[in-house]
């Protein structure tokens, strides 16, 4: 779920945010300062174009064209036109459209008083300006523009360097905001491969933390601190059962005894002897409970590598094929064994036979006459892989993860004799020595349980 | 009577142990640590010595080794609440004769303590062994019955030498997995049964006697009647 998702990392959505802020934050200085020096340029062409206007201040209908003619090439910024009242352009170097027909804020029935100033875009030939129209006493109307060039230029200007900051902003904000991520990211994703590891049950690793007493830090630093809780109580939780087993299989020992005795003094009609036998026969079963879990208990304690030498394997595995027979054939089973030759591995054999053997008698217990067990043995990439299958029932899906825990036995089951431990001792031997357990379903129906190195 | 000496430190179970031995036909002497349980085993008169594995100041694997050290040969049948995987390997190391783990049966203990005593006076270089009409040749692998083969495979050979060899003896299922197929832990009933089965088919011709009988509760002994 974390594999592509740098950019849901808080430090991409900070970097990207930031970015976003600046460029806003840049968008508005130019903005601004676009806006102020426009009004000022504006201000500052207006304040020219009346002074332009001023200068016709003294013209007659007789001396117009003339003044006009004079002022025509004294600024090359500035054009002069003179219309006539009835919107005719008269004299002047520039286009544009008669006075009567500028877009007037207060319709055509209320003429403007004073001098109107409007701006005109670029068109054709002529570049954009702004105009004063100035109504002369006599009708007539004298048209003042100035080049609004510089202003364009202007724009243009403050628009490119807006466009180039902001997409630099925004690559930069995107690369850094990547670059921080991958580390968190890396951080995180160890974290989870530790959790998996925490999930599938082995509570001694933590999460790492690296020192820098950042915010990862810190939740790493929290989690351990919960780790190291529920580890103590599990083992607690564990070890109690283990200890209630050690406490009482002294005194149930000694119970047991003195039912037997008792019992064997008697004589065998008499009528308390069956009760005494059945009593005797239930204390064996709880002090076989005991027994197993003590033996879990050691094997869980044992030190990995304590006894495991390498083994000739396949010879192990035809020899409880060949301790397995008979009992097979007795129950009326077809035995199918494929042991391949010369398998080798490091094992304890002692333990390792006794996982085989609890997995045969598992598959034995649930498989009806006429069914068939299955013992191979197949050499695999990564060294071997033992496996038993039976025609039984088989085991849910959901129930898979369940039956290697201690004491549980399937609903469907309670009917057939066990104590719920078998597995969990399977279970305890493979992790002591590093080998993987799996169960799979046997098509068409039971189970395959596998042991493999890997 | 046969005298056992009991080194154990728990004095529960040491009246235990010694209440099934006396009802069993033995004489105990009981030892409450390891150093008195030494000195006795030193001055010898005893058949055999059950020894508590953990003891206070001197443990049960010295007191094993000082006395094999010292000469002494009486079997020792080692008892131990230790039943880690390394435990029994170093228990017989130590000179240990047999092992036992807590909790045991009382029938294993006295089946095991009368294994030991049987060793003891057993001709053990013997190759040609025989009970009643029943011969058990080593060196041929063969065995036979009123002089007729049995046709036994090596497994039921070797389970039938531990009986012959024991003969009168009961011996329990985990001492038959021990000692047949040399694996340390407890099968099951079913399993030795079903090879106990196999063989007493083999041993039982027709119009033969019964040989190996099934001690309820305990185990298989093998005697003619």
């Amino acid at each position: 779920m974390l594999n592509s998702g740098y950019w849901r990392t808080t430090p991409f959505r900070l970097a990207v945010q930031f970015g976003a802020a600046y460029v806003l934050g840049i968008a508005i200085l130019l903005g601004l300062v676009y806006a102020q020096t426009a009004d000022y340029l504006s201000r500052r062409v207006d304040r020219i174009l009346a002074a332009e206007a001023g200068l016709f201040r003294a013209a007659t209908p007789e001396t117009i064209l003339r003044r006009l003619d004079q002022e025509a090439h004294r600024d090359p910024l500035n054009s002069l036109a003179l219309y006539s009242a009835g919107g005719q352009k008269v004299a002047g170097d520039i286009d544009l459209p008669p006075p009567q027909a500028w877009p007037n804020p207060f319709g055509a029935s209320r003429p403007p008083s004073g001098p109107m100033v409007r701006e005109f875009p670029k068109q054709g030939q002529r570049p954009a300006v702004r105009a004063l129209a100035q109504t002369l006493p006599w009708g007539e109307t004298l048209i003042v523009a100035r080049d609004m060039g510089q202003l364009i230029e202007l724009r243009r200007i403050l628009v490119l360097a807006l466009l180039v900051s902001g997409s630099i902003i925004a690559v930069l904000g995107l690369v850094s905001g990547f670059v921080l991520s991958l580390d968190p990211l890396r951080r995180i994703q160890a974290m989870q491969k530790v959790s998996e590891r925490v999930v599938s049950g082995d509570l001694g690793v933590r999460l790492p933390v690296t020192g820098r007493r950042d915010e990862l830090d810190a939740v790493a630093s929290i989690s351990n601190t919960i780790m190291d809780e529920v580890e103590r109580l599990v083992v607690h939780a564990e070890t109690a059962g283990e200890s209630i087993a050690h406490e009482l299989r002294t005194p149930l020992t000694r119970l047991r005894a003195t039912l037997e005795r008792t019992s064997q003094s008697l004589p065998l009609e008499h009528p308390n002897r069956e009760d005494l036998e059945a009593c005797v026969a239930e204390a064996d079963g709880v002090l076989a409970r005991f027994r197993a879990l003590l033996r879990i208990a050691a094997v869980e304690a044992t030190r990995r590598n304590a006894g495991i030498a390498p083994l000739d394997l396949s010879k192990l595995i035809d020899q409880v094929a060949e301790l397995y027979a008979p009992l097979v054939a007795e129950r009326e089973l077809y035995f199918k064994v494929e042991v391949a030759p010369g398998v080798t591995a490091p094992l304890d054999k002692d333990l390792f036979v006794e996982a085989a053997a609890n997995l045969l008698d598992n598959a034995l217990k649930f498989t009806r006459p006429g069914g068939t067990v299955g013992l191979s043995l197949e050499r695999t990439g990564s060294g071997f892989a033992l496996e038993v299958s039976d025609t039984g029932p088989g085991i849910p899906e959901g129930d898979r993860a369940l039956v290697v825990k201690r004491f549980y036995r399937s609903a469907a089951h309670h009917s057939i004799p066990g104590h719920g431990l078998g597995l969990s001792l399977v279970a305890a031997v493979a992790r002591m020595h590093g080998l993987k357990l799996s169960f799979a379903d046997n098509a068409p129906k039971g189970t395959r349980v596998r042991i493999e190195a890997g | 009577m046969p005298k056992i000496l009991t080194i154990e430190d728990d004095a529960p179970t040491a009246a235990e142990i010694s209440r099934e031995l006396v009802d069993n036909g033995f004489e105990v002497d009981w030892a409450a640590d390891g150093a008195e349980g030494l000195r006795r085993g030193l001055s010898g008169g005893y058949d055999a010595i059950t020894l508590d594995r953990l003891l206070p100041d001197l443990d049960g694997l010295a007191v094993a080794e000082a006395l094999k050290g010292q000469g002494v040969d009486t079997p020792i049948l080692m008892i131990s609440a230790l039943d880690q995987v390394d435990e029994r390997v170093r228990g017989l190391r130590a000179g240990g004769d047999d092992y036992l783990t807590k909790p045991f049966s009382p029938a294993e203990m006295v089946a095991r303590i009368e294994v030991l005593l049987r060793r003891r006076k057993a001709d053990a270089e013997k190759l040609v062994l025989r009970l009643g009409d029943l011969e058990l040749d080593l060196v041929a692998q063969m065995a036979r019955r009123s002089g007729r083969d049995l046709r036994l495979v090596p497994k039921e050979l070797k389970l039938l030498e531990l009986f012959v060899r024991n003969p009168g003896q009961v011996l329990t299922r985990t001492m038959i997995f021990e000692r047949v197929w040399g694996y340390n832990f407890d099968p099951g009933t079913n399993l030795i049964e079903v090879h106990i089965r196999g063989l007493r088919n083999k041993l039982e011709l027709p119009g033969t006697e019964p040989l190996l009988h099934t001690v309820r509760g305990k185990g298989y002994s093998l005697r003619a009647e």
